[in-house]
């Protein structure tokens, strides 16, 4: 008998191998990218994001984040109530061999070429029965017609039910850091030791992570990812968004820019 | 003889109208009533529809089916404590509210909408107070809405502003009354005040909670409109004007179980706790991004409310705000819906009764029906989020269904008494009562049956020389007596037939003993009109009362006989008929009373009785034996019946000659029965002594009735 319920044993785990249930990780990471020449043989320099990072020209915003499989993936970013730049959120769902999601979609750009208002960039991960992601991706649909459409009104009213529904979830959440403000609370947050094999891995102390706020004294010193190679480095600079079963899970990054000189 | 005028149940009668006879005319004067109170007085009628309105909507929070509130709507609480009251006294109430404005801010609160008028402060804490405002607003984040008020003074209607020495015009605004003084539960989302559109305070912070190209904006009806999103995703035009509403919600504001089911900390805050949470550097703000109502606590905010007396103003705000949010708001059905519902139970009311004969079906229908209205009016509120008329349609249907029971029992109650009055000629009290409590008991039916039939010997003589006065007295007396004797024996009465009585036994109601009552009431009507003749103070009418009493026990058939203008209660067929003809041989045996053997052997024990005759009576096809009846039988009553019974068996065994001779010696006998029946077998001794009849088998035909 005992082989018999060792089978039986297997079978239920493999069979619950697809479902997530509670604590499980989603991680993002936010880059300025680098478009000037100097980085074209990367493609592009991906600069881990902070309030500190220069405009320029050649830069724009990216963010990049994976899911584990059986998760939905949502990333938008907010001038207030409404879409920053009209840019129309990304929403997917993970699988194990997914790419890792990024936002603004493929051939759209989120320029960081000069100083702009206070914006908000929401990552939210769900589970994939989650019943507050059904709405929330009708809506994602609908405003990303709308903004196709260029009907401007209606995309404002579905980004305001948006981020509406996103802030409920945020107030419901007992996160104790949801807004990431890039220093110490990274730092705060590292000391955490990730659950899950699919956590960060992270190599050396940057000054990031340090918590030190000095300037690099190159640009190009802080240049440690190409754009052509990110997929397989991001995970290092990635922030954990931990979720479950109807708690989804939601991070705000505040993007700002430096204070015009 | 009696006779009744039978009526159909729903018959109208000739000419004047009865109510009792109608079942449309309750129902249908609830209505003219009801309407009329609707229309005249709807202030009071629509007391109770908002009760009932309270109580479907505690049912729901009750059973857990409320509506879940918004969850970016909050409360904060301004009690006046000894804190407060500190900070009022050394910073001043203007800047401990900039303090708290600024508190809220720092939570990321996204509208604070005021429900405290701060008009009457000096110049400088007034501008103390905008400037703090101001520059809320220009920070981006929150917006505060203040409030402002329709007051009257004088006779005058003015609105009082907020901040009116320091520009508070300029922010944004919303009107805080509310009719707690008519009904808690209404609100106006907007109002007109000299030619201006004003939100209410939930409005304003609705706009507010918006981007400036969605807030909703003044049209010029005096409406205001805003676009949401309808089920297809794609925009819809909204609006709200100046036209009642209820507020939707059964509070739950500060129920616990609510804030765990949405797993939201906290909906009303007091300013201690508020101030601790701006204190917190870690974790999110509950407080991120919502819709705060700052107002007075209870004990300060003196308006009714669906909590009581004293409750804040700012929850019904938040309420509206809430039942504007989710479209829960709850709409008055227009007059002429509410009409047409109360005519249609009207009608179907009126329907049903006149369709619903039984009276436990209309009881199962009358509560089908107030559940039924009750259930309607409890899902529009539900899930509809419209108010009908529900009260006064249940009480319409309840009323009318306690007026038509009342109309049935009244019918009954009419018709049970003239059925008693009709029935109450035929029988007893005693059969009587089984006959009301089973009318089947007077379908046409078969029963044994003991029949007693008397005539008056000498009627025709009396007619003749009596006048008509006389004879109906007569009969009168006589019938008395009978009938007395008759109901006493709890017989029932078949017919007075000029000078004849017909009573019976064992019919409607079957009864075992009903040859021995028979015999009880013709002996007890043999001796009163004994005693009646024999009275001192008999006059000559009485010397009439002599009677013939024949007694029969067989079949009988009973039932109503008649037209429907003219109907009657009897017994007819054989049993009958053979009454009839034994009582016509009680003169020509001299008998008083004459009994068939049939009815002798009925009897549970015989009476005293002589068999006078055994014959075949004309119309007959069997014989019967005809017995004198005595009410008692001793001495030379008792050696003659003796005597005269061994002469009849003589007679019957055909031994003619010998039996004439013990008839003839009993010709002189003292008891006129005897001495008339010996004469007569006598006589028809000697007739067969000389003609001896052909197989003789001691039954005599009589030829005559």
């Amino acid at each position: 008998m005992k082989p018999f319920f060792f089978l039986v044993g297997l079978v239920a785990i493999s069979g619950s191998g697809g479902t997530l249930s509670r604590g499980e990780e989603a991680h993002v990471s936010v880059y300025v990218v680098d478009h000037s020449t100097e980085f074209a043989s990367m493609g592009g320099a991906c600069l881990p994001y902070t309030p500190t990072e220069k405009t320029g020209k050649e830069r724009e915003l990216l963010c990049v984040g994976k899911g584990p499989a059986g998760s939905t993936l949502l990333m938008m970013a907010f001038d207030r109530d409404l879409p920053y730049l009209d840019l129309a959120p990304v929403l997917a769902p993970q699988t194990a061999d997914s790419e890792p999601l990024r936002f603004p979609a493929e051939g759209i750009t989120w320029p960081y070429d000069k100083p702009g208002p206070a914006v908000d960039l929401y990552v939210a991960v769900f589970l994939n029965d989650d019943p507050a992601l059904a709405r929330i991706a009708e809506y994602v649909e609908w405003l990303g017609e709308s903004l196709k459409q260029g009907d401007k009104e209606t995309a404002m009213l579905h980004a305001l039910a948006i981020k509406n529904r996103l802030s409920n979830i945020l107030r419901q959440r007992k996160v104790d850091d949801y807004r990431v403000t890039f220093g110490s609370s990274l730092a705060d947050s590292i000391r955490d030791a990730p659950a899950s094999k699919a956590a960060v891995t992270r190599s050396g102390k940057s000054a990031l992570l340090t918590g030190t706020t000095e300037e690099p004294k190159s640009p190009v010193a802080a240049v440690r990812r190409g754009l052509k190679s990110l997929n397989e480095q991001w995970r290092e600079d990635a922030r954990v968004i931990s979720f479950g079963l109807a708690t989804p899970g939601v991070l705000v990054f505040p993007i700002t820019t430096p204070i015009a000189p | 003889m009696s006779r009744q005028r039978q009526d159909g149940p729903g018959a109208a009668g000739s000419g004047n109208f009865d109510p009792v006879k109608s079942s449309w005319f309750y129902p249908l004067l609830i209505l003219v009533l009801l309407v009329a109170f609707r229309l005249f007085s709807p202030g009071s009628a629509e007391k109770p529809e908002l009760f009932w309105l309270d109580q479907v909507l505690a049912a729901r929070s009750q059973l857990g089916l409320a509506d879940s509130l918004d969850p970016s709507i909050r409360f904060v609480e301004l009690s006046m404590d000894d804190e407060i009251a500190r900070r009022f006294a050394t910073d001043g109430e203007y800047a401990t509210i900039a303090s708290i404005l600024l508190t809220l801010e720092s939570l990321g609160v996204k509208v604070i909408a005021v429900d405290i008028i701060y008009s009457y402060g000096r110049e400088e804490d007034q501008a103390l107070l905008a400037k703090t405002i101001e520059e809320i607003t220009a920070r981006g984040q929150t917006t505060v809405v203040l409030p402002v008020s329709l007051e009257v003074k004088s006779g005058e209607s003015y609105l009082l502003r907020s901040l009116p020495a320091a520009g508070g015009d300029r922010f944004p605004r919303g009107l805080v009354n509310v009719a707690a003084g008519k009904n808690w539960r209404e609100y106006r989302m907007v109002h007109q005040f000299g030619g201006e559109t004003i939100p209410s305070l939930a409005l304003a912070a609705f706009a507010a909670s918006r981007p400036a190209p969605l807030a909703p904006k003044v049209t010029a009806g005096g409406r205001m409109e805003w676009k949401s999103i309808g089920e297809n995703g794609l925009a819809v035009a909204a609006s709200a004007d100046d036209s009642r509403l209820f507020l939707n919600l059964q509070h739950a504001y500060r129920d616990t179980r609510f804030d765990e089911r949405e797993r939201i900390a906290g909906r009303a805050w007091s300013i201690g706790p508020l101030e601790t949470l701006a204190k917190r550097s870690e974790g999110i703000s509950l407080l991120h991004d919502t819709i705060v109502f700052f107002g007075y606590n209870a004990e300060y905010d003196l308006k009714p409310t669906t909590h009581g007396d004293q409750e804040p103003g700012m929850l019904l705000h938040g309420t509206a705000l809430n039942d504007l949010l989710q479209g829960t708001a709850i709409r008055p059905m227009p007059l002429w819906v509410d009409l047409l519902v109360v005519l249609l139970v009207a009608l179907l009311a009126a329907l049903v009764f006149s369709m619903v004969k039984s009276k436990r079906w209309l009881i199962l229908v009358a509560l089908a029906g107030i559940v039924l209205i009750l259930s309607a009016g409890c899902l529009a509120v539900w899930w509809f989020h419209l108010l009908p008329a529900t009260i006064g349609p249940a009480f319409l249907w309840s009323a009318a269904v306690v007026l038509e029971v009342g109309r049935r029992w009244t019918f009954e109650q009419r018709e049970r008494t003239q059925r008693d009055a009709m029935l109450g000629f035929y029988f007893s009290p005693a059969v009587l009562k089984q006959v009301t409590k089973n009318l089947d008991m007077i379908r046409p039916q078969e029963n044994a049956v003991a029949v007693l039939l008397s005539d008056l010997r000498g009627f025709t003589t009396l007619c003749e020389t009596q006048r008509v006065e006389r004879v109906f007295e007569l009969l009168n007396r006589l019938f008395a007596i009978e009938t007395d004797a008759a109901l006493r024996e709890n017989g029932s009465l078949a017919r007075f037939a000029g000078d004849q009585f017909l009573a019976y036994w064992g019919a409607p109601e079957p009864a075992a003993d009903a040859a021995d009552r028979a015999l009880r009431a013709a002996l007890e009507i043999h001796r009163n009109l004994r005693s009646r003749r024999e009275a001192p103070g008999a006059d000559d009418l009485d010397s009439w009362l002599k009677i013939g009493i024949g007694l029969h026990s067989g079949r009988g058939l009973v039932g109503h006989v008649g037209s429907r203008s003219y109907r009657d209660y009897n017994i007819v067929g054989d049993s009958v008929n053979t009454t009839a003809r034994v009582e016509g041989q009680t003169k020509n045996y001299a008998a008083a009373i004459l009994a068939t053997g049939e009815f002798i052997a009925a009897l549970s024990q015989a009476p005293a009785n002589l068999l006078v005759d055994r014959v075949q009576v004309k119309g007959k096809a069997r014989a019967s034996d005809l017995h004198a009846v005595f009410e008692e039988c001793s001495g030379e009553l008792a050696e003659g019946c003796r005597l005269y019974t061994i002469a009849f068996d003589q007679y019957v065994a055909g031994e003619f000659k010998l039996a004439a001779e013990g008839f003839t010696n009993l010709e002189n006998h003292s008891s006129p029965t005897i001495a008339t029946s010996a004469r007569l077998l006598a006589e028809r001794c000697l007739g067969f002594v000389e003609n001896p009849p052909a197989d003789w088998d001691g039954i005599y035909e009589l030829t005559s009735k």
